[in-house]
Order: C-alpha cells, then structure tokens, then sequence
C-alpha cells in the first residue's frame, strides 16, 4: 500500500477515534436535582404553576387536578408554596384546607388568573403594590416559624409579549429594591422567560434580547437558585424560577420531576434555604 | 502586515460601537427602562470577549481561509509549485510542511488578535472583574463572575483552545485549495461555504443539520469562561473539531497526492 | 548505472479524446545532450511533465533512472532538475535566496563536495546573474528570470538536467552562451542534458541526439545529421529540361522542373555518371549540375509536411 494512502487511512482513523469521542460521550447536561427532606430548620419554598396547557375549561387549574395538586404538595412539605394559574381565590382556600387546618394563604385575583400563597408553617401578610403596568404580582412579608422574616414577590409574567413581561419583571424587582424591607427576599413565580447557551436564535421576533435583558437585570441584584438544573416546564423550557438575596443560602433547588399532574405543563419547582448567618 | 492593519480597525470599529452602545443604554435616552447594562458591567474584559468573539468568528476565519488556500491554490496559479516538485521532497511532506506553517500561523493570529484586544480592552477601557450574564451572545447559561486575574488566565487557556478553531477553518481551507487551480477562487470559495455554515449553525431553524457542521462548534472556548468549566464539553467539542480537521486534512492530502500538475 | 538514463517506451497520453503524445519511444544515454524539437502543442512539454512525474501516461512507460517518476518523484528528482517554462518564479526573494532556498528542499548533497553558498554563487556566475545575486527577482526581465530558472536547476548539480524551452526571450547574445553552459555542463561534469526547443535552429550542432514531435507523433529520432539523409537533392542544368524528364520518367524516375532548364532528381535516386550517361544517349547535353543540401529545419518541415499528409490521407482512407 502507497505510504500515502496509509498516511489517510492513519488521518482518518484519528479522526475517527475523535468524532467518537466527541459525539459519542454523554452529553454533559444540566445537573439533575435530587429532591430530599426540607432541612433541618430551614425554609422549603415551592413554586409551580398549575394551570393546564390547553385544559377544557380554561387556562386555570382545573377542579378535576385539585386532590392531586394537593397530594404533591403534601409530599414536597413546604413552608410556603406559592401558585399561579388558580381558577379563583376559593380554588386557593380549598387548597389549604385540604393541606390543613392552620395553613394560611393570601391571593391576588384581579389579573387574568389568580396567584396564591399557601403556608403551612408561617405567617403571611399581603402587601400592596401600589400602581401597576400589567399583570400584577403577590406581594407578601412571610414570618416563619423559624428564621427571620422575609419579603416575597410573587408574579406570572406575561406570556406573550416580550417587552410587557420585561415591564411586569422590572417593576415586581423594583419592590424588593427599597432598604426598609427586610434583608431576606425572594422573587419567585412563571416569568415566562428562556434564556442560556442553547438560545433559539429566532430569527423573527426581538424576544430573546428582552428576555435576556430583563433575566441580567434579575441576576445582578438576586441570586437565580435553580440555574443549571434543566427545564422548569414541557418541552425543555425554563420558565419558572426562584431569585433569592445573598442572605438566603440555597441548600438545593430544582424543578420536582415526580408526577405529571393532569395535563399541567410546569413541574414544581423546590428551593431549600438556610439563612447565610445560619439562624 | 494585512492581517494585522485589519484586526486593528475591527478592534477600532469595537471599540466605538462598545461605547456609543453603553452610553445609549446608559443615560436614559432608552426607552426601555430595564434594559440593562451599565458602565461598572462594562469594562476591558468585556470588550475583550466581545472582541474576541466576533473577531474570532468572523474577522480571523478570513484570515485562515486566505492563507490556506494560498498554501496551495496560490503555489498551483503561480505555477511555483512545480518548482518545488522538481525538487527530491515528497507531496505528503511538502503538504504537511505547508500545514504546519499555516497552523502556525493560526495560532499567532489568534495570540496576537488576543493580546491586541486585551491591550486596547484594559488600557482604553478600563481594569476591573469579568461579569458575564446570558445574552444574545451565548456566553453562558447564568450569571458568571470571574476576578481579573481569573479572567486572564482563562484567556490565556482560551488562546490554544480558539487556535484549536481556527486549524479546522484552517484545514478546510485546504481542502479547497488542493481541488481549485486559482487561489483567489479557493479562498472566495472557503470564505463564503464559512459564513454560510456559520450562520446555518445559528439559526434554530436548521437544528437537524447543526451537529455535522463544523462551524457549530468553533465557540467552545465560551466554556473557558465559566467559573466552574465545564471540562467534559469542552473537551468534546474540541475533539469534535480536531475530528473535522483531520478528516479535510486527509481529504485535502489525497486529492492533492494524486492530482496531476498540468 | 551505465545504461540509458531516460528510456520511454510507446508512451501515450490523452487529454480527454484529443492524443497529446502517441506511442513516443526514445532513450537517453549518460553525458550527452537530447533534443527535443516540435511546433508549439506538439507534445514535448506533456512528455517533460510526464518524466517529471508530474502526470501520468495514458499507456506506454516511461523510466528516470530506471524508476517510474510518478511513483517516486521524489527519488528522481534526487539527481534529475527540471525547469519548465515559462519561468515561474517567487517574485519577494532574491536571487541567491532562490536558489538557496529551492535548494534546501530535500537538501541532496552537491556532487562537487561543495558548500550550498558556494554551489549558489557559482551557478548564478555561470548564468551571468552574479551581480544581481542580491536583486529581487521581481525586478527581473523574462530572459533574467530564464536565466535564474537555469541556475536553479544547477544547485546541487544534476546527473540529468531537462529544460524546457530555455532560449525563450533570451537574446542571441545569451543564447550563445547558454550553448557554451551547456557544452560545459556535457563536457566537465557529465551532466546528461534533455532540452527542448520549438526552434530547431537552437538545437542544431548542440543535441548529439534529437527527438522531433509533431501533433503528438514521432516525426524523427535519431543523430540531427541524418535528419538530412534523403532530403538532398540533385540539380541538372541542359538545353531542353522537358524532353530531359521525359528520359527519366521513361526509366521510372520522379523528375521536377525548377525552371531556367534545370531538373531536379531526388538526392540518391540516381548517380550523376548514369544521370548523365542517360541524357547523352537521348541526345542531350548536361550543361552543369550540383547537389543541394537543404538546412535542418527545411528538412525537418518537409518530414512534419509528409508526415501530415500520410495522417490526413490515413483519415480519409478510414472515413
């Protein structure tokens, strides 16, 4: 055989040992979240959208998915969990019956669904928020039983429009900027944005850039917990987040793959706390 | 020399539109109150990525093509590659020489488009950490802060890694230029079939077609830019790219052993 | 190796239905000078290509040293420089950079024994390009840069050198001189020399054998003397030149007029004492006669012409 031959034949076999090595490794994906018990004195937050893509009667959860949504929030034993996409306020309140007789919740209905918070183990007082450009958020100061307070802001962006969820994402931060709040703060909900590396480059929209603006405009005051833990909602986005201050140390968070409940499109999203002081 | 006086005016060309971009999203004149990026986020390293990047996919890449197809093409219109033939070295060695001066050549202009960046970056712009959050370029999947001194060491990494790029620009350059006779014809050719991958590799709409192309992968170095690098992607994706190399350069080898010289 | 140092049998090559060389058969023997003449596209620059294995042969072989060129160019060019033309050089170096350079490549050793800085400044001295040694070859005019392709080809010496077409654009002066190189070249360092040259005047007195092609044909191979052989031609001057030829077409002879009474009879055909004696038996005088050589080239046009004239007739008996 001509040496050159062998010198491609050699060429090509590097390159195949190469190709192989490239696209034939596991691909190295975001970490998974391994779900655990809540620690030991600290704080479970759960957020989740639970309205149904394309359910029968509406947007909102359905009655038919409430017992379930109920059972999976008894096993994910949180200190406050807070929902968007309720039908009503009454959906809410039979809810945290169903969790307890001492579980508190707050809502806000007067969007185009209805955003709620339940509370097992704390306090809850809603805050108002004054005027507002869009979908209004849940403003709450949390009291749990353990730990100091906390001031939570609870929204669902607008789904469609870009420019009006960088608005609504803008204003919800702008109320946990002021220094009377207490140092602990969360800013949780459907937000509606995908951002990252494997960004969809769409050719015939603005969106990203916005979104991505607005998720920047996130990042640089509150800590994005559940980063790196994979999509938040079918198919493989991530939607739904958990921003914390520096003062909320994250234990573990990620989205709680357990159970489809009915045709909901978001799983629950779990982030664990500890207060950085380690009260 | 031409290399050079280029990359000098793109870095020129950055460095205006990275300050008419800071001070328009800056000072109020936009309309859009939350977007955000401001002068602290902005600073030598900053532009440095930015330059970097954009210099990387789309100023060095010409570079690359031009020299590849010189290597060949060019030697074949010139009619001087038959007075090398006439002389006792085989196609193969005169073939790997030529690569071996060209890949050199590559990682020179990736080194010295670099240090340039980085020189005009800190000194014109200013010293400070690298912040770096998602956005339209990609760079990462969360917010990403590094120190300087981090920062510049991931660039020195960043160095190799992005020559790495450029050998496979580089040997698909050759491939063409041992197929085509004329070398301008060889580099117009390399130059277009690059930025038409490159920009097919961009868009979503051609995700089926994205993996076998290897200019879908030439902007792994971002990775280098993580706090915690992701090691395993970097490494695979550089794998994939010295794959895509060796498979022009074995092609390009061939036909250039047994073409004649007419 | 005492044997030829170039052997070519029934070579053939096509460029798509179009024959560039048909079954071209020579060989070149060790410290002689072969010439290579034919019109522009008559072939000799594909057979050059071909011996320097730059392409391959449609049929036939051809053997450098005994080795296949195209198999191992390399090994061939250990001892073997070509220089084909025009002369391609690069434009940014000087002329001692060159050839240094061209000489680095394979790095074979001179024959000489000498340095590569001595073996460069003798070849340029030799081609008369010393004192522009140091001059870009950008600024060189064509006959300047044939003259460096030349002295290239020189470092290290060769056992073969094969030039192609090296007196284009060179002046009478300079063509004069590379005879002599050449001559030198033959003489003092046994260099066995190929050349070819659209020009047969170039070649002749300086090739000990030569090669003519035409459309890819063999139209001679052999010593350029006998090139001549047949192509004389007797002249007989008498009083009535029209019954003179109809002497000698009695006795089956082809007799041309040349006018002013004079015949013309093919060089050998006939004797001049029987020439004679035949047109004193038929009553006429020879008055005076004398036998004319035609140059080289003439008789080569008239060999090419004969040559084309058996093709076309060749073709037609087939069509």
């Amino acid at each position: 055989m001509a040496r050159g031959t062998l010198i491609e034949l050699g060429l090509l076999a590097l390159a195949s040992i190469l190709l192989v090595l490239g696209f034939g490794l596991p691909e190295s994906g975001p970490d998974t979240f391994e779900f655990g018990p809540r620690p030991a004195g600290g704080l479970r937050v759960v957020t989740w959208n639970v309205g149904g893509a394309g359910s029968g009667d509406g947007r909102a959860l359905g009655e038919d998915h409430v017992p379930a949504v109920v059972e999976t929030l008894r096993l994910l034993d949180a200190d406050l969990v807070l929902l968007q996409e309720l039908r009503d306020r009454k959906q809410l309140e039979r809810i945290a019956r169903a969790l307890g007789e001492n579980v508190r919740f707050e809502a806000i209905d007067d969007g185009p669904d209805c955003i709620g918070a339940l509370a097992p183990r704390a306090h809850l007082f809603q805050l108002t928020t004054g005027e507002w450009e869009g979908r209004r958020p849940l403003a709450l100061l949390v009291h749990p039983e353990v730990g100091p307070a906390l001031h939570v802001v609870v929204l669902h962006a607008h789904p469609w429009s870009a420019r009006r969820r960088n608005h609504e994402i803008g204003q919800a931060l702008d109320l946990l900027v002021p220094a009377t709040l207490t140092p602990a703060r969360l800013l949780v909900g459907d937000l509606n944005i995908d951002v990252g590396r494997h960004g969809r480059n769409d050719l015939f929209t603005n969106d990203e850039p916005r979104d991505v603006a607005a998720y920047n405009y996130l990042a640089r005051h509150l800590v994005d917990v559940g980063a790196g833990k994979g999509p938040t909602a079918e198919p493989d986005r991530r939607l739904d987040y958990v921003f914390a201050s520096p003062e909320l140390d994250p234990v573990q968070a990620g989205p709680w793959l357990g159970r489809r409940v009915g045709d909901m499109d978001h799983h629950p999203l779990v982030a664990d706390f500890v207060h950085a002081a380690g009260e | 020399m031409l290399a050079a006086l280029s990359s000098a005016l793109f870095l020129t060309l950055m460095l205006v539109g990275f300050y008419t971009y800071a001070r328009n999203h800056t000072r109020g004149a936009f309309d859009f109150g939350y977007t955000f990026e401001n002068e602290s986020y902005f600073n030598g390293l900053t532009f440095t990525v930015y330059s970097f990047y954009f210099g990387f996919l789309l100023v060095l890449p010409i570079f690359v093509a031009t020299e590849g197809s010189a290597q060949i093409a060019g030697e074949t219109s010139d009619r001087t590659l038959g007075l090398l033939l006439i002389r006792p070295i085989t196609k193969s060695r005169l073939f790997f020489t030529k690569v071996a001066v060209s890949a050199g050549y590559a990682v020179c202009l990736a080194g010295g488009f670099l240090v340039l960046s980085l020189g005009v970056g800190l000194f014109a712009v200013g010293w400070g950490d690298l912040d770096l959050y998602p956005g339209v370029l990609q760079m990462t999947d969360r917010h990403q802060h590094l120190s300087q001194s981090q920062a510049l060491l991931r660039f020195a990494l960043i160095w190799p890694a992005a020559s790495l790029g450029l050998w496979t620009t580089l040997a698909f350059a050759f491939l063409l230029s041992a197929w085509m006779k004329s070398a301008v014809n060889a580099a117009a050719v390399s130059i277009s079939l690059y930025l038409v991958m490159h920009v097919v590799s961009g868009v979503h709409f051609f995700e089926e077609l994205r993996p076998i192309l290897f200019t879908s992968y030439l902007a792994y170095w971002r990775g280098l830019l993580q706090e915690d690098v992701p090691w395993t992607q970097v490494g695979r994706d550089a794998a994939k790219l010295l794959g895509f190399a060796f498979v022009f350069l074995a092609l390009a080898h061939r036909r250039f052993r047994l073409r004649e010289e007419l | 190796m005492t044997g030829p140092l170039v052997e070519v049998r029934a070579l053939r090559r096509m460029f798509g239905s179009r024959e560039a060389l048909a079954e071209v058969s020579f060989d070149v023997q060790p410290g002689t000078i072969f010439g290579l003449a034919g019109a522009n596209g008559s072939g000799k620059t594909t057979l050059l290509k071909i011996l320097a294995g730059f392409i391959a042969p449609s049929g036939g072989a051809a053997r450098v040293f005994g080795l296949d060129p195209r198999r191992r160019r390399a090994e061939v060019m250990r001892d073997a420089r070509f220089a084909f033309a025009p002369p391609a050089l690069y434009e940014s170096l000087t002329a001692r950079e060159h050839i240094a350079l061209l000489a680095s490549l394979g790095a074979a050793p001179d024959r000489g024994g000498r340095s590569r800085a001595v073996a460069v400044a003798a070849a340029l001295d030799e081609v008369g390009l010393a004192d522009r040694a140091d001059d870009r070859v950008g600024t060189f005019s064509f006959g300047m840069r044939q003259r460096l392709v030349l002295a290239q080809a020189l470092v290290p010496t060769p056992r073969l050198l094969v030039l192609d077409e090296p007196t284009d654009g060179l002046d009478p002066l300079a063509v004069l001189e590379l005879r002599g190189v050449l001559r030198r070249l033959r003489d003092e360092r046994g260099v066995t020399i190929l050349l070819s040259s659209h020009l047969l005047v170039e070649l002749d007195e300086l090739v000990d054998e030569l090669l003519v092609l035409d459309e890819g044909q063999t139209i001679y191979c052999g010593p350029p003397a006998r090139l001549l052989d047949g192509e004389a031609r007797l002249v007989l001057v008498m009083d009535d030149a029209a019954r003179a030829a109809q002497l000698f077409t009695r006795r089956g002879l082809a007799a041309q007029s040349a006018g002013d009474g004079a015949l013309v009879l093919g060089d050998g055909s006939l004797p001049l004492a029987e020439a004679a004696e035949i047109l004193r038996a038929g009553g006429l005088e020879l008055l005076e006669y004398r036998v004319e050589r035609p140059t080289l080239e003439r008789a080569l046009i008239a060999r090419m012409q004969r040559a084309r004239d058996a093709r076309a007739n060749g073709k037609q008996e087939r069509a």
